[in-house]
């Protein structure tokens, strides 16, 4: 049965490259027809579940770079049952609603494309087995996540929110791939399977802070935890189907799935739950807070997504097994309810063309549909029995309170957050009842202001309504009898997680214990908060909000141009003489980087015997010397250069007296050519004027000129010094005849030992001819801007 | 720049060069020479009678685009470099046949001279672009900087 892992994969690829040609053959069916793949996905795998439940996990293993320990490895287990069939059920309403929802004039088939490979990006990401698979999927699923927010793309605000997402995911992402380079180096492996058997590993290497600290990053990003939050507020500018789906069942799924993995291999230390129950717990809190400022229906569910994930995250972080039983039911909860609210809220702008709260109001009477769906998703939000978030909230109050037992290594600050967790899980709490409030009885139920609206709203067609229905009545129906999904998924995945069956049951009724009085504090509070909505609105907007990514976030997207800009500005002078400054330097720096750090090597001079200088080559190399000073006495441009041509010269005559005439003859024709090149350019040439040079830019050019000179001295000193091989070059010359059958060593090594630098070379040189002409061309038409 | 000196001993001239830029190619493999230098010796061979003939008269005698010359020359050697691939070898592996050729005597063929007659090509075509295009650049700027600063461009 393994192979249906990478088959649901790629099938779904497929698919979304189908899925333009199916809407031209079907028109606007395709979505409600292209439900049936996820709806076929969730059959198949949910039949799967029980036996994943027992502990038979699938894998399948194919071959893809064994060199570096990368495979297309594929594995289920409970953990991943789970993600799949939250992708693939809720994958199968959003299409469903989707078909319904979109206009006829849109282009479906586009959308149907995105979501489509979106679905086969998800699996991946949950299914693979292997960490370089798993990045591969996830950069997949911020990418389709650009292209569904920016569907439409006319828009500013699409486009600006596209592009926001994409940067925050995918630098994340990028995170994420350091943190998993550096567990193949701490590991040596890559694959999770192995990851998880032997787990200690990584947890004692030294590497660990780093590789915690990036994945989690990576994590934190796709489910917009604090301070990565800033993204998914603005992705709300995509079609509602999209944030039901991605923005609240799937994609920020994919960093809750990532912590839970994760937390097999890098949970249980103190570095682990410090980090990622702070941030979920100030992500809950805050918010939440954030959502209670919104108007915009859609923008309060952003805000609630924030802070329900904020929630889960910071049940993994505390990580005992009540915790991760909760985390999981809470995350299946979440899917549900909060897939349904946003399907909710979708209708109420299909049908009233606002999602203005402050417009909203009393629409029970016109949408009774609508808005049985509002108080089944609300209510479970809120976290009120007998819902299903009611018992997986109840869970996470009661694992807030035994907190302390973890923090063994620093007690008072263990005493101290065994108050300050459970007191900030009841304020979050609070405030997510209240906004569940402002969505249910301030918009469907309070019959306050007068009709605001332009026209009489009415319940959408049935198909639209479906979805949504389907989810509020399994928000309820799971609270009832959470046994439908307790032994089968919220089990099977906690073990997985946990590595043992240490899976608690799920109960509505826990007894009368201190979370049921959190709960109903939580209900009582919120209660009266929300009768003073007014005052209590008021309240939090005299808060000031000092803390504001979204402005960092813009400041720096506005500034990196500008830098960029700047440094170009500074550095790209236009004079060829700055630039031999910049090299030089940078050639001086690095060789002098070189030798500290390999705390140099010995100059010995012993070796070096003056007596075999022949009598002509020491005057060779003094005339030669003589040239080069004459450059600078020079007052023409015409004597400087010829005095250079004599330099070339006297090296000439070097190669020859050491018998190398292939060098030679190439130098001699390139110095040619080059004094001919020379002659075309020349009437460019400003006059030269030597006085023209202050002292400060003469001083720097001789200092860094005697410093050139000196490091190349050194450098071929310390290199004829410390030879420990016997030279390539003896080795060359030997085998020239016997394996080249060529006699001429230069040639041969050139067009046959190292014929594939060579023809890198020669292509370059026919690249820098190219570049010439289309220079030259462009400046003729007169298109040079500089 | 028109002298008689030159303009007579340019053709003659061009002739030797080029036959010996051949010559230097041909024989690299065992003597000094090769596709580098002969793709230079001949490209400063053209270069000379440019010189003597001017612009107009030399791309008449040279009708090529030399972009393609160099485009050729590396399409040949990674020719040279691809060909052995299809018999299984690795890339750019060098094979040798020796033949003999009555009145000549044996002589041995290598697939390396391909990729140096490339190599020879590429320089040709490259320094013959770049040198047109920098007559042709100055052309424009003489018809264009007379009279307008004129002193700057004095050298």
């Amino acid at each position: 049965m393994s192979w249906i892992l990478p088959t649901s994969v790629l099938l779904s690829f497929l698919l979304g490259l189908l899925a333009p040609l199916l809407y031209r053959g079907i028109g606007e069916r395709v979505g409600r027809a292209l439900a049936f793949y996820p709806l076929g996905l969730f059959v198949l795998f949910a039949s799967l579940a029980p036996a994943i439940a027992e502990g038979e996990a699938l894998r399948l293993q194919l071959p893809w770079i064994p060199a570096a320990g990368i495979h297309f490895g594929f594995a289920l287990d409970g953990l991943a049952m789970l993600f799949v069939l939250l992708i693939t059920g809720i994958g199968a309403l959003v299409f469903y609603y989707a078909g319904w929802y979109l206009d006829p004039q849109e282009d479906q088939g586009k959308f149907f494309a995105y979501l489509t490979l979106f679905l086969g990006a998800m699996l991946g990401v949950v299914l693979a087995d292997n960490l370089i698979l798993l990045y591969l999927f996830w950069e997949m699923t911020s990418f389709t996540s650009f292209l569904l927010i920016g569907f439409w793309s006319h828009r500013d605000e699409s486009r600006y929110g596209a592009l926001k997402a994409l940067l925050v995911t995918a630098g994340g992402g990028l995170a994420l791939l350091a943190g998993i380079v550096l567990i193949l180096v701490a590991a040596g492996t890559v694959d999770i399977s192995a990851l998880l058997a032997g787990s200690g590993a990584l947890r004692e290497s030294v590497l660990y802070p780093a590789i915690l600290l990036t994945v989690v990053v990576g994590a934190f990003t796709k489910s917009a935890q604090v301070p990565f939050h800033l993204w998914l507020p603005n992705a709300m500018e995509a079609p509602t189907p999209v944030s039901a789906y991605l923005h609240s069942a799937a994609m920020v799924k994919a960093g809750i799935y990532l912590i839970a993995r994760m937390s097999g291999m890098l949970g249980d230390t103190a570095l682990w739950v410090l980090v990622v129950s702070a941030v979920g717990i100030i992500s809950l809190v805050l918010g939440s807070y954030l959502a209670l400022r919104q108007t915009d229906l859609k923008a309060i569910l952003a805000f609630s997504t924030i802070s329900q994930l904020g929630l889960i995250v910071s049940l993994f972080g505390w990580g005992t097994p009540l915790a991760v039983t909760a985390a999981v039911f809470h995350t299946l909860n979440h899917s549900v309810f909060k897939a349904g609210l946003f399907m909710m809220v979708g209708i109420v702008d299909h049908e009233t063309h606002t999602r203005d709260i402050r417009r909203l109001s009393g629409l029970v009477r016109y949408m009774p549909g609508t808005a049985a769906v509002a108080g089944l998703t609300s209510l479970a939000l809120a976290g009120v029995p007998p819902f299903n978030g009611f018992i997986s909230k109840e869970m996470f109050f009661k694992a807030s309170l035994g907190v302390d037992s973890l923090f063994a290594w620093a007690p008072g600050l263990g005493s101290f957050l065994s108050y300050a967790f459970p007191i900030l899980a009841v304020l979050g709490s609070t405030l997510t009842f209240v906004y569940s409030m402002m969505i249910f009885h301030g918009v469907f139920l309070k019959k306050s202001a007068p009709h605001m609206l332009d026209a009489q709203p009415h319940d959408p067609p049935v198909g639209l309504l479906l979805s949504p229905v389907i989810l509020g009545v399994l928000a309820l129906l799971i609270g009832i009898v959470p046994g439908l999904v307790d032994r089968n998924v919220v089990a099977a995945a906690t073990n997985a997680i946990l590595g043992s069956e240490a899976a608690l049951a799920l109960y509505l009724w826990h007894g009368f214990e201190l979370p049921l009085v959190m709960s109903l504090a939580v209900i009582g509070l919120g209660g009266v908060a929300y009768v003073r909505i007014e005052g209590f609105r008021r309240f939090l907007g005299s808060i000031p909000s000092r803390l504001n990514v979204n402005a960092a976030y813009d400041w720096a997207l506005a500034a990196l141009p500008r830098i960029a800009e700047g440094v170009t500005g500074r550095m790209m002078t236009g004079f060829t003489r700055d630039y031999f400054v910049y090299l030089l330097s940078f050639f001086v720096v690095i060789m002098g980087l070189a030798a500290w750090a390999t705390s140099g090597f010995p100059l010995t001079v012993s070796q070096l015997t003056f007596d075999e200088i022949a009598g002509v080559e020491l005057l060779v190399v003094v005339l030669g010397i003589a040239a080069t000073f004459s450059i600078l006495l020079f007052r023409t441009r015409v004597a400087a250069v010829i005095a250079l041509g004599a330099v070339g010269m006297s090296i000439v005559l070097l190669f020859i007296l050491f018998r190398a005439p292939d060098v030679a003859l190439t130098m001699l024709i390139v110095e040619t050519v080059a004094f001919v090149l020379f002659l075309m350019v020349f009437v460019y040439l400003p006059r030269l004027v030597p006085d023209r040079y202050q002292a400060g830019p003469r001083i720097v050019n001789t200092l860094l000129a005697t410093l050139v000179g000196g490091t190349v001295t050194i450098l071929m000193l310390g290199v004829s010094g410390v030879r420990t091989h016997s030279p390539i070059s003896e080795w060359l010359s030997e085998h020239s005849l016997s394996l080249a059958h060529g006699r001429n060593v230069v040639n041969v090594i050139l067009v046959d030992f190292r014929a594939l630098d060579t023809l890198g070379e020669i292509a370059v040189l026919a690249l820098a001819g190219m570049g010439v002409y289309i220079l030259s061309n462009l400046r003729a038409k007169g298109d040079s801007s500089k | 720049m028109s002298s008689v000196v030159l303009s007579t001993t340019a053709r003659q001239v061009l002739y030797i060069v080029l036959a010996f830029s051949v010559f230097l190619l041909m024989r690299g493999h065992n003597e000094p020479g090769g596709g580098f230098i002969g793709g230079l010796l001949a490209a400063s061979g053209i270069v000379t009678y440019y010189i003597s003939f001017g612009l107009h008269s030399g791309d008449q005698a040279f009708p090529f685009n030399y972009l393609n010359v160099s485009g050729a020359g590396l399409l040949l050697a990674m020719l040279a470099g691809i060909g052995p691939m299809f018999l299984g070898y690795p890339f750019l592996t060098a094979g040798f046949q020796a033949i003999t050729l009555p009145a000549v005597g044996t002589i041995e063929l290598s697939s390396v001279l391909v990729f140096d007659v490339g190599v020879y090509l590429v320089v040709i075509g490259t320094v013959m672009t770049i040198v047109r295009v920098l007559v042709l650049e100055r052309r424009i700027a003489e018809s264009e900087s007379v009279g307008e600063d004129g002193a700057a461009w004095r050298p």
